[in-house]
């Protein structure tokens, strides 16, 4: 009895953990698939819209993309990225968010580097980390050009160089 | 047919108001509530029992919160902004909540310090302070946790932040990290999350280690002072 009573509990909460852990954690590892979004047209840019055909320069802008969220409807989604136009129909798209903790970083003209407020990160052109706390290069979109119109796709990490 | 035995087990006791007369009651408070102290106890030694009253405040606060916060992304704000300018006694309580959050932080620390610079927490009494850490990181958990549910941008961010420090932990790190959030991304579930840890998960833990602190204090007694 001594015994019975233990395993007894043992296997209830055996039972209820096999049952209750697995969807609590499963939602960590659902990858969903972000749609291509449009950021805008190449060249002839519309009043307030960025000028993505000037080349060799970091353009901040933001585009729309329409995501779900679990049981929310459906909803549009402003996203802030930098933009270079490398010519040759070449793009480098990066996310605006700090690789180290997460704070928007923001495009220094003078000093052609991205700068993090919040510890001093510091990140050159190719989204490489030149100073400060962050441990990968900034992250970025999958791009691709359709119909004169460049799009943004899934947010993708890229592996620590110097 | 047998007599029934007559029952002695309750002594009458007269002259003692209706519940006394019944229940006794005084004599188990007696027995609960006088314990002996060893001498030149401080005022440092109420840190404990203030940490446990910040608790019953934010329990209680917590409660009638729950009866108008809506954990979800579109109604979040809104719920908290009934609470704060409609709701009768709203702000508050919820101000109650707020402050008592914060002293509870600032006590459950100076409860600490008071017990390590006593020395308190040595033989016997070493298992009290194992289960005060494991309340102590529940605390934190809990500050962590409540500051997201107002969905107003100090919180999403200061969350954002949060979980990306614990996406730094080598190897585990980004399974912690999305684990905590849900998902890949900040949003609806990560809400949710938090909002069941905050109100169900934490304070359900540290009211099951309030019980083994408090029975260990007990049977143990307070330690002499030094
Ligand atoms: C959740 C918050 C906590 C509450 C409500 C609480 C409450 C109490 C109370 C009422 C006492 C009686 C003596 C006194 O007040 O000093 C006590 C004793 C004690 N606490 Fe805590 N405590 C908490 C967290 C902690 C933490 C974080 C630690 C250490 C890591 C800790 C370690 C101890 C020890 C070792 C004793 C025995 C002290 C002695 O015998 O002199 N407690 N606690
Ligand atoms: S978040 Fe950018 S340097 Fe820390």
């Amino acid at each position: 009895m001594r015994w019975g009573l233990g395993s007894v509990t043992a296997a209830i909460a055996a039972v209820l953990g096999a049952f209750g852990l697995p969807p609590i954690i499963a939602p960590a590892f659902r990858h969903t698939k972000s749609p291509w979004s449009p950021i805008g047209k190449i060249g002839a840019p519309e009043a307030g819209q960025a000028d993505l055909a000037l080349q060799g320069q970091v353009v901040a802008t933001t585009f729309t993309r329409t995501l779900t969220d679990a049981f929310m409807p459906p909803q549009a989604q402003q996203t802030a990225v930098f933009v270079v136009n490398l010519g040759n129909g070449q793009f480098d798209v990066f996310d605006a968010r700090c690789t180290h903790l997460g704070c928007p970083v923001s495009w220094n003209q003078s000093t052609n580097e991205f700068y993090c407020p919040c510890h001093g990160g510091v990140f050159n052109m190719q989204g490489n980390v030149v100073a400060g706390p962050p441990p990968r290069p900034l992250d970025r979109y999958e791009w691709k050009v359709q119909d004169g119109v460049l799009y943004a796709g899934g947010l993708y990490r890229v592996k620590g160089e110097s | 047919m047998d007599a029934a035995p007559e029952r002695q087990d309750v002594a009458p006791e007269q002259g003692q108001g209706w519940l006394e007369e019944r229940l006794g009651l005084r004599r188990v408070a007696r027995r609960v509530l006088d314990r002996p102290v060893p001498e030149g106890v401080t005022w440092f030694h109420c840190f404990g029992g203030l940490t446990f009253f910040t608790f019953i405040v934010l329990v209680v606060t917590g409660i009638v919160l729950a009866f108008y916060y809506v954990p979800s992304p579109d109604h979040a704000r809104a719920s908290v902004a009934y609470i704060d300018s409609s709701l009768p006694f709203g702000s508050l309580v919820r101000n109650l909540h707020r402050w008592s959050a914060y002293a509870m932080i600032v006590l459950v620390f100076l409860h600490m310090v008071r017990v390590f610079v006593h020395g308190a927490y040595r033989k016997p009494r070493e298992l009290s302070w194992v289960v005060g850490v494991l309340m102590l990181l529940a605390v934190l958990a809990l500050g962590f946790t409540g500051y997201l549910l107002p969905w107003d941008q100090k919180g999403y961010w200061a969350t954002n932040v949060g979980i990306n420090i614990a996406g730094s932990v080598p190897v585990v790190g980004t399974y912690l990290a999305d684990l905590l959030r849900g998902g890949h991304e900040l949003g609806a579930l990560t809400l949710l999350r938090f909002y069941a840890l905050h109100v169900f998960v934490l304070p359900l833990l540290v009211g099951v280690g309030l019980v083994a602190h408090f029975a260990m204090i007990r049977k143990q007694g307070i330690s002499k002072p030094l």
